[in-house]
């Protein structure tokens, strides 16, 4: 070997070993390769379950799921294609699709983008054939919600493509998903919505799909949402959302042993389906925009009233608990009567200057005895800040001003008064048990949800507790249990016995009271009657509405199977309306059908649309 | 030494055809793997399928090459010579126009590049030149038809053009090297070709005023400790490197194309591409290193799976190796090729031809010329260019040009024993 050759040899060995070095450098030190390497080549696809269906609590199917198709589009690989023969599959106008196709080169060139959404199997049979003639265009299937009733809208809400703000919220929705707005569908949500499954696999250069990721090893399976079985019995829910057409407000009944909502009727209401399907957008905007009849508020939850005379059942049962008022008391009623230096209570029970027991107040509503009651209430303590507290105590037990927590999305608090709410009017001290006596009927400061009157009512035909109103029943195929919370006994502080002495006025009511016109053959039933003012102002005079009719009831008297509070917007006396109502809503649930064909076709026929018109005015 | 034996089948270099024949397979089956179709084809439609193909040809090159005599190849180098001259001057005027450029001779669905032979025909040629009576490379006459002689296809080929294959031709040089050509030419060299880098680099002014302070220093120095100036040598470095970093901005501005320059700018790392000319090799790196010390498997390799290297089972074939088998993947090929390139160096000193030594060199400097570039290109040491790997890129062209190379020089090794 001469030196010659040795530095051919130096040379061909710190060549190598600088291909060495760097290939040490590439494949051993630096780990950011691999990260790459996945990053371009290893993609992911989820794969959306199928959303949990609703049943209704007798297992009828309410919601189910429907395959729609979309048209998608990928400008880039769109080619000169027969515009009349698509035009001809699609049903589309000419101007449409060029607006569409205009509308997705500007979104992106090379992404895809939606053409023609939602149509049904049979109006994309042909275009599915023929697909191929069109390349670029492609066929996408997804699910709408498909609806088996046309009621309880309120209930069930519906699903749309879910926001920025939701997408940021939680890292389970990707652009596109869709995510429950309103009702059971978004109070439910994650119980509906499943899991979705993950494929991993890997793409090519040109982001086409070569094969899964290490034989699908990462993958997971997609888990299908699980079903809901409401508490509502849709039979009820239709026949009592058909009352209420032609008015305005809500119907809520609930199984007083469980708290199960068996009807939450608001109106004016909208069928499900218009949420759902291809206008969906379109009159989504149609009810938002509907600030005359708020079609999208539930007046059941949301709605916040005074609650009139079935208050009045409160303040007697505090009463009887406090002892301010036995059996034997009685006060005298003379239209009423004078409190104060000018003031004066009026009422309409007909004693005329005779004494009024307990039971025959509340069968004729007597104002009288209930607000001097109240009155007695307040007054039996030191100060009447103690006084107007501790029965603030007493309502709220009964789930009255503050929210039920149902679970349902939305709801109103409603409005107790307590002492800080008169310091903060009249100024600390600076007030008397009788400022605040409309408080005694129902009226003044009071404000109920229809719902927590009907909560009321529930709690009243238990003799004394409560579970927290809601919805759904159990949920899945095995019958899982619902949120705890809603399985808890709630207490209110007031003995049973007291309960008893209300009740037999209650079911005077109906006998030989104020709803005596709506009573039911062989099933006892009690009740109470309110009738609510309201007033508006119309060029600048206030003007008396018509009041708001309303009305609780519950039966049978012993053992009740359903509690129920009707609420009808300037609908006049409790009696006229309401009370019928409500009563043709036990009935139906406790027998099946109807025996008074009569009023059910009054109330049927009773259109108050000419009285909200008049209402029109102070909006505008 | 005399010797009447005749050269017999068990005088090749056995080392020599065994690191040949696993470095094709390696190949075959990295093609395999980078141009893997789930969807069956036939097996000759499929690029591994033609490559083995190609081997088995290679082969039939081989006995030929066993049947001609030796000295048939010697008398007539300088003719071959001029035949690959020739074959050069045709493919420029008949040759079939891919992406611009003209370096194929098409038949049909068969084409062939001329450039890859006249490598081996150069060689052939150089031999012949060197080993003419009275040639003294230290004689500048003779230095520069040398020059001329390897210069020529270089020249033609820049007309094809294929920048690549001409700068492979440069590595002739080395072989003037074992002829007694002095270091410092290589010195020189080297020198021009740092003040090339350096100026893209650093730009102009800072180059030269560097290089006119290191002048001033040497002489300051030289003065004082030596009480000597050296004018005639420090100037003559001087000059050259003034005239190569003003040399630079023209070559690197005016001769270049905008792609040359982006390829250079970006192994510079004075420019990031990663969509464009940057992509290959970023592309590149991803799969070697993601392939870690022992690699994904076979057919395992996502970048190579996807496609996302273009020409992956020709000139960056060890991208796929890289990615399928790691670290010790790639070690392996490259201690493979060292150990050829140095087993032929051992080869060459035991010729007592001159004709053969010369042909041994030149093969090893084409050898070497191709495995440095083509793995400093795809590791991101050299700018781009389109040189594949000797004996694993697929491409019949090269693997018989390559395999005729090496078995012409294994032949003459054969018959070292001879008298010839």
């Amino acid at each position: 070997m001469n030196q010659k050759s040795l530095v051919f040899i130096f040379l061909i060995v710190v060549i190598s070993l600088i291909i060495t070095g760097r290939l040490f450098y590439l494949q051993i030190l630096d780990q950011q390769y691999k990260d790459l390497a996945l990053k371009n080549a290893v993609k992911k696809e989820y794969i959306i379950p199928e959303r949990g269906y609703i049943y209704d609590r007798n297992n009828i199917l309410l919601v189910s799921n429907l395959p729609v198709y979309d048209i998608m589009a990928v400008p880039k690989q769109i080619k000169a294609f027969d515009t009349t023969e698509f035009l001809k599959y699609t049903n589309l106008s000419k101007e449409a699709l060029i607006k569409a196709l205009k509308r997705a080169k500007t979104y992106s060139w090379n992404k895809a983008s939606l053409i023609v959404p939602k149509l049904y199997k049979n109006e994309v049979a042909l275009l599915q054939e023929k697909i191929y003639k069109f390349p670029g265009f492609f066929i996408q299937r997804r699910a709408i919600r498909k609806y088996h009733t046309k009621s309880a809208a309120n209930v069930l809400g519906f699903i749309r493509e879910v926001n920025e703000r939701e997408l940021k919220k939680d890292p389970f929705y990707l652009p596109g998903d869709l995510i429950g707005k309103a009702g059971v569908e978004k109070s439910y949500e994650k119980v509906l919505r499943g899991k979705k499954g993950v494929h991993y696999f890997l793409t090519d250069k040109f982001n086409r799909k070569i094969g899964s990721y290490k034989n699908g090893r990462y993958d997971t399976l997609a888990q299908v949402g699980k079903d809901l079985h409401l508490s509502i019995d849709i039979k009820l829910q239709e026949f009592a959302d058909s009352l209420m057409q032609g008015k305005r407000g809500a119907i809520i009944a609930i199984e007083p042993q469980t708290g199960q909502i068996l009807t939450l009727v608001t109106a004016p209401g909208f069928p499900p389906e218009f949420l759902s399907g291809r206008n969906s957008s379109k009159n989504f905007n149609k009810l938002f925009k509907d600030k005359i009849n708020n079609p999208l508020l539930d007046r059941g939850l949301q709605g916040e009233y005074p609650p009139g005379s079935p208050f009045k059942m409160l303040n007697g049962l505090i009463g009887l608990q406090l002892g301010v008022i036995q059996p034997n008391t009685y006060f005298v009623c003379n239209h009423g009567f004078n409190y104060g230096r000018h003031n004066h209570m009026f009422c309409h029970c007909g004693a005329n200057g005779r004494k009024v027991f307990l039971p025959w107040a509340i069968e004729k509503s007597c104002n009288t005895y209930f607000s001097k009651s109240y009155l007695n209430i307040i007054n039996h303590y030191d100060t009447p800040a103690e006084g107007l507290d501790t029965w603030n105590a007493y309502v709220k037990k009964f789930g009255l001003g503050q929210y039920l927590h149902t679970d349902l999305p939305v709801g109103s608090k409603g409005f107790i008064p307590d002492s800080r709410f008169y310091d903060r009017y009249y100024g600390k001290g600076k007030w008397y048990a009788s400022y605040t006596i409309s408080n005694g009927i129902g009226q003044g400061e009071v404000l109920t949800t229809p719902i927590q009157l009907a909560n009321v009512t529930a709690a009243i035909a238990n003799r004394g507790y409560f579970y927290t109103p809601h919805a759904v029943k159990s949920i899945g195929q095995n019958d899982q249990a619902i949120d705890s919370i809603y399985l808890i006994r709630k207490q209110t502080d007031i003995d049973r016995q007291y309960f008893d002495q209300i009740i037999n006025g209650m079911a005077n009511v109906y006998k030989k009271g104020t709803a005596k016109y709506s009573q039911l053959k062989d099933i006892e039933l009690c009740g109470k009657t309110g009738t609510s003012e309201n007033k508006t102002r119309i060029n600048g005079k206030i003007v008396k509405l018509p009041d708001h009719s309303i009305f609780m009831a519950f039966g049978p008297k012993e053992n009740p199977k359903i509690a129920v509070t009707v609420f009808v917007e300037n609908g006049g006396y409790g009696a006229t309306i309401a009370a019928p109502i409500a009563t043709l809503v036990i009935e139906k649930y406790l027998r099946g059908h109807i025996t008074r064909k009569d009023l059910l076709q009054r109330i049927l026929q009773t259109d108050l649309t000419e009285t909200y018109q008049l209402k029109q005015y102070e909006k505008q | 030494m005399k010797s009447s034996r005749k050269a017999s089948f068990f005088d090749y270099d056995w080392i020599s055809i065994l690191l040949f024949n696993l470095l094709v397979i390696i190949g075959i089956v990295s093609i395999y793997s980078a141009t893997y179709d789930a969807q069956h084809t036939g097996l000759l439609q499929t690029f591994y399928g033609k490559q083995s193909l190609w081997f088995a040809f290679s082969y039939l090159l081989i006995i030929l090459i066993g049947f001609i005599p030796i000295k048939t190849i010697k008398n007539n180098a300088s003719l071959l010579y001029l035949l690959g001259l020739v074959l050069l001057i045709l493919v420029l005027l008949v040759g079939a126009n891919i992406n611009g450029n003209k370096s194929w001779f098409r038949f049909g669905s068969f084409s062939i590049q001329p450039a890859e032979f006249v490598k081996l025909l150069t060689i052939l040629g150089l031999a012949k030149l060197l080993t003419e009576p009275d040639f003294k490379i230290t004689n500048f006459k003779n230095l520069l038809q040398a020059s001329v002689l390897i210069l020529t296809p270089v020249f033609l080929i820049l007309l094809q053009p294929d920048l690549g294959s001409a700068i492979i031709f440069l590595a002739l040089f080395l072989v003037l090297y074992i002829e007694g050509l002095s270091i410092f030419y290589y010195l020189f060299a080297l020198l021009m070709a740092s003040l090339f880098i350096t100026t893209i680099y650093f730009g102009q002014k800072p180059v030269l005023i560097t290089i006119l302070l290191l002048f001033i220093i040497t002489n300051i120095w030289a003065y004082y400790s030596l009480k000597r100036i050296f004018w005639l040598q420090t100037g003559f470095l001087l000059t050259l490197s003034v005239v190569t970093v003003l040399g630079t901005n023209i070559v690197f501005n005016k001769v270049l194309k905008p792609h040359q320059r982006n390829r250079i700018e970006i192994v510079l790392g004075k420019k990031r591409d990663d969509k464009g000319t940057g992509y290959n090799l970023k592309q590149a790196l991803i799969a070697i290193g993601s392939g870690g010390l022992s690699g994904k498997g076979l057919l395992q390799g996502s970048q190579t799976k996807g496609d996302y290297i273009p020409e992956q089972h020709t000139d960056w074939i060890l991208t796929v190796i890289g990615e399928q088998w790691g670290f010790l993947g790639t070690m392996t090929v490259v201690l493979l090729y060292t150990l050829l390139l140095i087993r032929l160096v051992f080869l060459a000193e035991r010729q007592k031809q001159k004709f053969s030594k010369i042909l041994a060199y030149g093969v090893i400097s084409i050898l070497l010329a191709h495995y440095a570039l083509n793995m400093l290109m795809v590791l991101g040491l050299f700018p781009t260019i389109g040189i594949p790997l000797p004996f694993l890129s697929y491409g019949g062209s090269s693997l018989w040009a390559f395999t005729l190379m090496l078995f012409i020089f294994l032949k003459f090794d054969a018959h070292r024993i001879e008298d010839w």
